[in-house]
């Protein structure tokens, strides 16, 4: 067995009311940073995954982001998977 | 009428949703911790109270939809038994998919404590069968994640189906919908059945406005009249009123 470490990121989809995201944008272009649109605030959710490897682990992941991690009415996530030593 | 109140840690409503009950003479109430199977005798309405279950980790209700006991839960609903979900109660409904939506931190990104308006938009239903048509009542509200939200397309579906039953108003005009819902929810939604019409969720709190020396008002005993007269409760000799 192998073992990896996931990071998912989970987001509210596009087209659902971000109401922190909006308010963390105002106050960042009040503060000067007018470059900055677009702001979504999401959630970030690290875990270690053991499985044969790293197709396998991906599947887990998936799984556990339509069971639990991620309200796809609302949400939409994306994983990244990295190999621990 | 028997009632089994489901009690998740974190939830804090419990208690003043069997009070309630009681008051009003509908008893027996069984308090069910969430780690249970089933019920310890079957009921003929399953309750989730407010509060915050597992202090609304994740995201409110989705770690207490999950639960042990939410399987006997969903059986009781899937064979047509009455399931009422209030605030966090209907925030685990819509995490289990026994109704639509989600509920979403409102939109001044406050937490709301104070009395609210709502009216009832169907009195055709087991739990609003007493109210007069549109009325409107007094239910306090008291969340931070209570904007109803549906893509435009499910929520035309839902109010085509008649699922609204509770939609914030101002008491004055008698106007309900979005304009007068404090938590930005669409379309002004405050509380909907199941397309079966037997699940029931609404944010504001009937528990809180049914105890008679409580300030504020007892609209809420409309809907616990409801459901004792659905359930024939008023007709018989009160039984004993034991709690678990």
């Amino acid at each position: 067995m192998k073992r990896f470490r996931a990071d998912v990121t989970v987001l509210p989809k596009d087209g659902v009311l971000d109401t922190q995201g909006k308010a963390v944008e105002r106050t960042l272009r009040s503060h000067g940073y007018e470059a900055v649109s677009g702001v979504r605030v999401g959630r970030f959710v690290r875990f270690v995954v053991e499985a044969p490897d790293e197709s396998s682990a991906g599947e887990i992941v998936r799984a556990a982001a339509d069971d639990l991690l991620v309200n796809d009415l609302i949400e939409s996530c994306t994983f990244t998977l990295e190999q621990l030593p | 009428m028997r009632t089994a109140v489901v009690v998740f840690p974190g939830s804090n409503c419990d208690r003043d949703a069997r009070d309630a009950i009681l008051d009003m003479g509908l008893g027996p109430v069984d308090m069910v911790w969430h780690s249970e199977d089933g019920f310890p005798e079957a009921p003929d309405l399953v309750l989730l109270p407010g509060g915050f279950s597992y202090g609304d980790y994740l995201r409110s209700g989705a770690l207490a939809a999950r639960s042990n006991i939410m399987r006997a839960v969903r059986a009781h609903a899937m064979s047509g038994g009455l399931v009422l979900g209030i605030c966090n109660g209907f925030q685990i409904l819509t995490e289990a998919r026994l109704l639509p939506g989600a509920l979403l931190p409102n939109s001044n990104l406050r937490f709301i404590c104070s009395p609210c308006h709502i009216r009832v938009e169907r009195n055709n239903t087991p739990f609003t069968r007493s109210f007069p048509e549109r009325q409107v009542v007094q239910f306090p509200i008291a969340h931070h994640e209570g904007l109803f939200f549906l893509p435009p397309d499910e929520l035309d579906e839902l109010e085509e189906r008649h699922q609204v039953v509770f939609r914030y108003a101002d008491p004055v005009t008698r106007e309900a919908g979005a304009p007068h819902a404090p938590n930005g929810a669409l379309n002004g939604i405050a509380g909907i059945i199941s397309r079966e019409g037997n699940v029931l969720g609404l944010m504001p709190h009937p528990e809180r406005a049914t105890l008679k020396y409580l300030i504020r008002g007892t609209d809420g005993r409309g809907l616990w009249q409801s459901l004792g007269e659905h359930f024939g409760a008023f007709n018989v000799s009160p039984g004993r009123e034991d709690v678990r």
